[in-house]
């Protein structure tokens, strides 16, 4: 059997690396800065515990 | 002036209904000078019912006399550094002409938002937040007012919806529980009645009104939202 060229088939495809030049970052605004300091805040201590909604579930269980 | 807003992250747990009714039993029953900012965009709910109510009563020729009211501001296309310098301007010029200013916002709690802009500012002076009895929702209020009281600002949580015939234990163990995060439970609990949430919709009953406060019938329907209403303003009894 003859042997076939993958390569005759499918088109050869050179990968060229793009350099993709870092955004430039104006300086922040501080009350840009304070908003963002208060989301992370918000996010980091603002999720309902499901463990602790299990512990009000069951005290809610016991008592009704 | 005290600056007061119901408050949850939540919908549905009657925010708009109790700075209404708040807003209602300052001016009509205490005769307080009194004014609502609705934030609520773009429902404005509680501005909206205003806006109904009076054209239900002016289609029945009873129109009340609008300069006897108190204004619902509509706080529209609120983006927070934009407005506000304008809201804090607002704010700070009511305080002279008024004595309680009572904030309406929407059920979210996340950057951009009206509430999380005022609060660093210490333009609140409380936070009064529902709670239900709901393992879930519990939880919720609990992690919202302490995140609020991190962020310095002053609440207080009450329970809502409540049937009256729980375990006196009940609220016991839940103050221990809340008591974890450092918060005070008001001793005033709120029953469920659908009555509070009706309006001008349903014709003669205005339990839920901007434009009168139902006095008689709340005392004998719920008693403690008054007393709610009293520790929460510093408002007592005559």
């Amino acid at each position: 059997m003859a042997e076939i060229d993958i390569y005759e088939i499918i088109p050869r495809v050179t990968l060229t690396k793009i350099e993709v030049p870092a955004r430039e970052r104006p300086e922040e605004d501080p009350e840009e800065k304070a908003r963002r300091k208060r989301r992370k805040d918000v996010r980091k201590h603002f999720s309902v515990d499901l463990d602790d909604a299990a512990k009000a579930q069951e005290i809610l269980n016991k008592n009704q | 002036m005290k600056t007061i807003s119901f408050f949850s992250a939540k919908g549905g747990t009657g925010k708009t209904t109790f700075n209404m009714l708040l807003a209602s039993w300052l001016k009509y029953e205490k005769g307080l000078r009194v004014a609502v900012l609705d934030f609520d965009s773009p429902e404005f709910n509680l501005s909206y019912t205003r806006k109904r109510e009076l054209k239900y009563l002016k289609e029945r020729g009873q129109g009340p006399d609008e300069e006897q009211l108190y204004p619902v501001l509509e706080i529209d296309d609120y983006e927070g550094r934009k407005s506000l310098p304008v809201i804090r301007t607002l704010i700070a010029d009511a305080a002279g002409s008024l004595d309680v200013l009572v904030l309406d916002f929407g059920g979210s709690f996340n950057d951009g938002d009206p509430i999380l802009d005022l609060i660093p500012k210490n333009l609140i002076d409380l936070v009064v937040v529902p709670l239900e009895m709901d393992g879930m929702i519990l939880s919720s209020g609990k992690s919202l007012a302490s995140v609020l009281e991190q962020l310095g600002q002053k609440t207080l949580l009450f329970f809502n919806k409540v049937h009256g015939k729980e375990k006196p234990q009940l609220y016991v163990e839940l103050e221990r529980w809340l008591a974890e995060a450092g918060l005070t439970v008001s001793p005033h609990r709120i029953k469920n009645t659908v009555k509070l949430r009706r309006d001008a919709d349903n014709g003669s009953n205005f339990l839920r009104s901007t434009v009168g406060f139902p006095t008689k019938e709340m005392q004998e329907i719920n008693p403690e939202l008054i007393r709610l209403f009293e520790e929460v303003t510093g408002y007592g009894g005559d």
